[in-house]
């Protein structure tokens, strides 16, 4: 494991216990949902998108078993769709998803497909009998103490905002409001968010629900720019349960009731942490954190300082953060090395 | 004068008397067929009840016909013996001598009618206004309006004649109160709903709107009036005019079938001379000022025409005749310096028009439309303050003018641009994207004018003023108040204003083509103190185009080859009309191509040194004529024969190998206007819907040296992907036009069947041949790098996508690609450059776009941006190892 993921790892590890609000051990559970394509191409479209966000979770570290593909054609792939993404079978896997999770678990719901809200209540398109907002809304409502992330990727699901937000859940559109019917693009950089890696922007190994935002969000612009074409989705965000979405939500750094602090701390995936923690390393971490916290400080007073004496106060904090990870990648070395000998089911680490 | 004709017919429609309506030959018929345009028909039926005198009715009727004739005298003669006030036609005489230009007489018709008190004495005392007003009496004239007014409010002006009359007072008094435009246009509503049948206050209503600059409104309520009388004259000329200013080509037939109907009809006639002044026909402009004034000799109008040819053609002393002539007759008379300036700023006099412009506001402060073509062209000219206060000041006076309105909007967006400054430039770049285009920008135009001032030997003022729109509404607006232009960039002399390469979509054009274009422009403009023809300086940028990198500049084309063949090429004397005056879509397209092969021509065979000595000459003053002999000694006939024999040898295989076919406008360039046509890519013209293949064979058999069949046949088999068979006809067809690398072109085909067989060397050059004449075909660019790469030419990998960059610089694998080229061959500013390029460009992988410019940074020696770009790069992902690592070696903890 190279400096980098081991820095990532043992800090996870501190940084779960002091930020996110489940448990250290928690799992996460991945349902991703293929709606109606209407033409070859979309349904073929649609299920690249699902197969490459199922492909990224299992290599984020979730077991087989916790990830769940229901399409419109399980004939696409027998072997990993689980069935067919009728309502039916939709809302019977979210249920079994509330008997198989726990408490402080997360739970990604992601819909790729096609939807409408500009007249009657915003759906999803399904095979057969479509669901309604409200009717995912009501199945979710079993998942209260688990964290959700909710991201509906088709068209016109800005309607989805309202009905579904909830504290301590994320619900992420493609589209701000059901009017947008175009063809949304947001899904498959949804998809490459997760996939590879490609959203993981501050560059701790995961991607957040925040980092996949804004990374869909700014390909879409970009796409749109560069095609020199009207922009025809925007998506929200929301996390902060007051039922109205944000373009560009705040994250972790902004205070208040923002959009986008629970979307930045929620990870798709999960690592297995070293099964015990040298003193030396704890030690390390926690200096780590503390770093951190000064320079998030130091940044809120960015706008008040003097260019060149931010600068050198970031160096300084920098530069003293550098050298910590640095310490922290040749303790977690240390680590890997005698996990690979004396580890509790005797395989190393990824 | 316009407004008096366009009175004069309202007087003539008053419901026919009963005695009238009794006679055995119906008025009412004879009504009918003035409504309809048969004005000839009407007259006849009116001669033929000979030995009858005319009553009332008849009168009005008659008259009505023989002025939309133009048969003013006879119209005159036609009151001889009547008694005018009497019968309640006092107005009507009054008019009818006023479009024969006798002012005074006509005041005194329009006194007696007044003094009458008959049916017309209320628009009588409104003409008399008028004349007060025409006089530069304004004051008096107002409280006439106003007079007006209170008939209205009073409910005095209860007739369709004299709610026009009402309106027009509205209308000229929205000078004072702009809401009372709205009173105008409710007037002109009222009227028409008063008599639906009466043309008149519909011309008004599109007048009204074409002044406000509304032409969708205009058009709509003077096609109104065509359906009912296609021959209308004054609805035509308004109908021109409208067209006129939306670019319509069929403006000059539309004016034509005016003048056809009153050959008499002055505002026509000035309306003409206008358009010739335009395209710089300077001549034909006097002339038909001339006509214009053989009917009215006082007309303003006119001689405001002839004072602005004496200006342009440097006849100082007739200018300042005709000037002072007019302003005696009216010293009020702002619109003498509006059209003044209006004249100036069409041919590029931008200071000149301004300071008309200024001189319209001094003699009438009230002149809103000089308060904004002062403000306009200080725009222009850069002195962006006081044009935005002028522009409020005209905006205040008249808030209708979307023209005003538009610019002043935009200039409320100019916070958002950063201003980036050079050694002989100064950018004006919006902000989202002046991080990636300025150093392209600075570069690119740092070294046009490194090149361009040694071979004009001129250097312009600096600094040259360049706006960036990423919006193509905005730069419309910018250059000619509205939305809507064609062009892609537009020249003021020390000002530039381009779309960004945002504002167009990828392979719509080229904006380093574009930049150059209009930075030779300054060159030319400026050293000529703006008095080169449109055709030469247009000529000239293509030219310097041609000569910056390979590919830029306009292409030859079917069309041009098909105009060239059929002899639609203009010649050098009237080669300004196919810019100004086109007379079918394609025309400006091929205008700019053929102007660019004049210049190039010229040089070719009389060096630089000519087309210096020929911008020395219209520096001067000179005439065509005189420039050209001076230059080449050759006469502007031995000239075009000489040129056209040139083309007609240069391209005279192409031209014998495209066969009779017509030409087909699909194929070129569809868009036109300052800085050159729009490159937007077009329809394959070689594409048949359901081509039978062995139909196509047997014609490319028969057809061997016919280009379109040969293209035609060899696209039909390429989309089969018969790509072995589809080699041989697209051969052909690129050996028989290899100058074609528009829509469908061989080389791309040819390339792609290539490809597929694994022929990257031939791919390459078909596509190499390609690219060295079109720079917007961005997928060859594309394409032709990566090929290149591929076999290990990294060179001319770097520098094709280099150029690609001119096409479009948001491409993100572009500029990674160019970075780590640059990198792996040691040339590091270059590969900072791309690297900065590529933050600037937002990626997804900020941390590490970040990081890497850094290591640039670092690698060129820049240490201190390094330092600073790494921290930025470590804000966002603080614990991102690789920018540590070189953060702690930038301050020398490395490891």
């Amino acid at each position: 494991m190279s400096h980098r993921g081991w820095t990532a790892l043992l800090v996870a590890a501190v940084l779960v216990c002091a930020l996110a609000s489940g448990p250290l051990g928690a799992e996460s559970h991945l349902l991703v949902v293929t709606g109606v394509g209407g033409e070859q191409v979309y349904t073929e479209r649609f299920h690249a998108w699902a197969t490459r966000v199922v492909e990224a979770a299992l290599e984020a570290g979730l077991s087989e078993e916790r990830v769940v593909y229901l399409a419109e054609r399980p004939d696409l792939d027998p072997e990993r769709i689980r069935d067919r993404s009728t309502g039916e079978n939709l809302l019977a896997e979210i249920e079994a998803l509330t008997k198989r999770s726990s408490a402080g678990d997360t739970v990604w719901i992601l819909l790729f497909g096609h939807g409408s809200g500009s007249a009657g209540p915003p759906r999803f398109n399904l095979p057969g009998r479509d669901l309604v907002a409200e009717q995912y809304a009501a199945a979710l409502e079993p998942l209260s103490d688990r964290r959700v992330v909710f991201i509906n990727t088709s068209s016109a699901s800005g309607g989805f905002i309202a009905p579904l937000a909830k504290e301590g859940r994320v619900v992420i559109t493609a589209t701000r409001s059901g009017a947008q019917g175009n063809e949304a693009l947001f899904g498959g950089y949804i998809a490459e968010a997760f996939d590879g890696g490609a959203g993981d922007m501050n560059k701790d190994g995961r991607t957040s629900a925040l980092e996949a935002f804004e990374f869909a969000q700014r390909e879409v612009d970009r796409y749109y720019r560069q095609a020199g074409q009207i922009r025809t989705e925007h998506a929200l965000l929301e996390d902060n349960g007051d039922g109205t979405g944000s373009l560009e939500p705040a994250g972790l750094a902004a205070d208040g009731p923002v959009d986008g602090r629970l979307a930045s701390l929620v990870l798709l995936g999960e690592e297995a942490l070293p099964a015990a923690l040298t003193e030396e390393s704890r030690e390390l971490a926690e200096r780590r954190g503390d770093i951190e916290r000064r320079i998030d400080e130091l940044r809120l007073q960015r706008e008040s300082l003097d260019e060149d004496v931010y600068l050198e106060e970031l160096q300084e904090l920098m530069v003293e953060l550098a050298l910590v990870d640095r310490e922290l990648g040749e303790s977690g070395a240390k680590s890997e090395e005698a996990e690979d000998s004396d580890g509790p089911n005797g395989e190393p680490d990824r | 004068m316009q407004v008096l004709v366009l009175v004069l017919v309202f007087g003539a429609w008053s419901p026919l008397t009963a005695a009238a309506q009794d006679e055995a030959v119906s008025l009412q018929d004879i009504e009918q067929w003035i409504l309809t345009g048969r004005y000839g028909d009407a007259l006849e039926q009116l001669d033929a009840r000979s030995g009858q005198a005319d009553d009332a009715g008849a009168l009005r009727l008659r008259v009505e016909a023989l002025t939309s004739m133009g048969r003013y005298e006879d119209a005159a003669r036609a009151f001889d013996g009547a008694n005018a006030a009497g019968l309640g036609l006092g107005v009507l005489r009054g008019r009818v001598a006023l479009l024969a230009g006798d002012r005074e007489q006509a005041g005194r018709w329009f006194e007696e009618a007044r003094a009458a008190r008959g049916p017309d004495g209320l628009v009588a005392a409104f003409e008399l206004a008028l004349l007060l007003w025409e006089r530069g009496e304004i004051e008096e004239a107002t409280r006439g309006f106003y007079g007006m007014i209170d008939a209205y409010n009073r409910g005095a002006a209860d007739t369709a004649a004299e709610l026009l009359a009402v309106g027009r007072a509205c209308q000229l008094l929205g000078r004072d109160d702009p809401e009372l435009f709205k009173d105008a246009l409710r007037a002109y509503d009222e009227a028409v709903a008063l008599d639906p049948s009466w043309p008149l206050p519909r011309v008004r209503i599109g007048e009204l709107f074409l002044e406000k600059y509304d032409s969708s409104q205009a058009r709509s309520s003077l096609a109104d009036v065509l359906r009912m009388n296609p021959r209308h004259p004054e609805a035509l000329l308004a109908m021109a005019r409208t067209m006129r200013f939306d670019g319509d080509p069929r403006a000059q037939a539309t004016l034509d079938a005016a003048l056809d109907v009153n050959p008499n009809l002055t505002p026509g006639r000035v309306f003409q001379a206008w358009l010739h002044l335009g395209a710089e026909r300077f001549r034909e402009a006097r002339e038909e000022a001339g006509k214009a004034l053989d009917v009215d000799s006082g007309s303003l109008t006119a001689r405001t025409l002839l004072a602005a040819a004496a200006f342009l053609e440097g006849r100082d002393e007739d200018f300042a005749r005709l000037r002072d002539g007019v302003l005696a007759d009216n010293p009020r008379y702002a619109d003498l310096f509006n059209d003044l300036a209006d004249a100036s700023a069409d041919n590029r006099l931008y200071p000149q028009a301004r300071d008309f412009a200024a001189e319209a506001v001094r003699i009438d402060p009230k002149s809103w439309r000089g308060y904004g073509l002062l403000g306009m062209n200080q725009l222009r000219l850069g002195d962006i303050d006081a044009g935005r206060a002028n522009l409020e000041t005209s905006f205040a006076g008249d808030p209708y003018n979307v023209w005003t309105k538009n610019t002043l909007d935009l200039l409320d967006t100019f916070g958002e641009y950063r201003m980036v400054e050079s050694e002989h430039f100064e950018f004006h770049i919006h902000d989202r994207e002046a991080d990636l285009l300025a150093p392209y920008m600075v570069e690119l135009a740092e070294e046009a004018w490194t090149k361009l001032s040694e071979r004009y030997r001129f250097e312009p003022p600096t600094p040259i003023r360049v706006e960036v729109y990423p919006s193509h509404a905005d730069f419309s607006v910018r250059t000619v108040g509205l939305a809507g232009l064609g062009a892609l960039g537009v020249c003021f002399g020390p000002v530039l204003a381009l779309d960004s390469p945002s504002a167009r979509q990828v392979g719509h054009f080229n904006w380093g083509g574009t930049l150059w274009h209009e930075i030779a422009h300054t060159f030319t403009l400026l050293a000529t103190d703006a008095k080169i023809p449109r055709w030469f300086t247009e000529g000239l940028s293509v030219l310097e185009e041609r000569r910056a990198r390979p590919g830029w500049g306009d292409d030859v084309q079917v069309g041009f080859l098909t105009a060239l063949r059929d002899g639609e090429l203009l010649g050098i004397a009237e080669i300004n009309d196919g810019f100004v005056r086109p007379k079918f879509p394609n025309q400006i397209a091929l205008s700019y191509l053929q102007a660019s092969l004049i210049s190039e021509w010229i040089e070719e065979n009389y060096g630089f040194g000519a087309i210096r000595s020929m911008l020395a000459g219209y520096r001067d003053g000179k005439s065509t004529e005189d420039v050209f002999d001076e230059a080449m000694s050759l006469s502007l006939d031995d000239f075009d024969e000489r040129f056209f024999g040139h083309l007609r040898e240069r391209f005279g295989g192409a031209m014998a190998a495209l066969g009779d076919a017509p030409s087909e406008p699909d194929e070129e360039d569809q868009d036109g206007g300052e800085g050159g046509p729009s490159r937007a890519p077009t329809r394959n013209p070689f594409e048949r819907r359901e081509p039978n293949l062995e139909q196509l064979a047997l014609a490319a058999m028969e057809n061997p040296d016919d280009f379109r069949i040969q293209m035609t046949y060899g696209y039909a088999l390429f989309r089969e992907e018969r790509f072995a068979e589809a080699e041989e006809p697209l051969v052909r067809g690129r050996d028989l036009f290899p100058e074609y690398v528009g829509s469908g072109n061989a080389y791309t085909l040819l390339a792609e069947i290539y490809r597929q067989q694994e022929r990257e060397e031939e791919a390459i050059e078909a596509l190499m041949t390609l690219v060295a004449s079109n720079e917007t075909a961005w997928d060859e660019h594309l394409a032709l790098a990566e090929l290149l790469g591929a076999a290990g030419r990294e060179e001319e990998e770097a520098e094709v996508l280099e150029r690609s960059l001119y096409i479009s610089p948001y491409d993100l694998g572009v500029h990674r690609r160019l970075a780590e080229l640059a990198f792996a061959s040691d040339r590091f500013a270059l590969a900072v450059r791309e690297r900065a390029a590529l933050v600037a460009l937002d990626p997804p992988d900020r941390a590490v776009a970040l990081y890497e410019l850094a290591l640039a940074q670092h690698r060129a020696g820049r240490q201190e941006s390094a330092r600073r770009t790494v921290l930025r790069a470590l804000e966002v992902a603080p614990g991102y190892d690789p920018a540590q690592e070189l953060l702690l070696e930038l301050v020398g903890k490395g490891s």
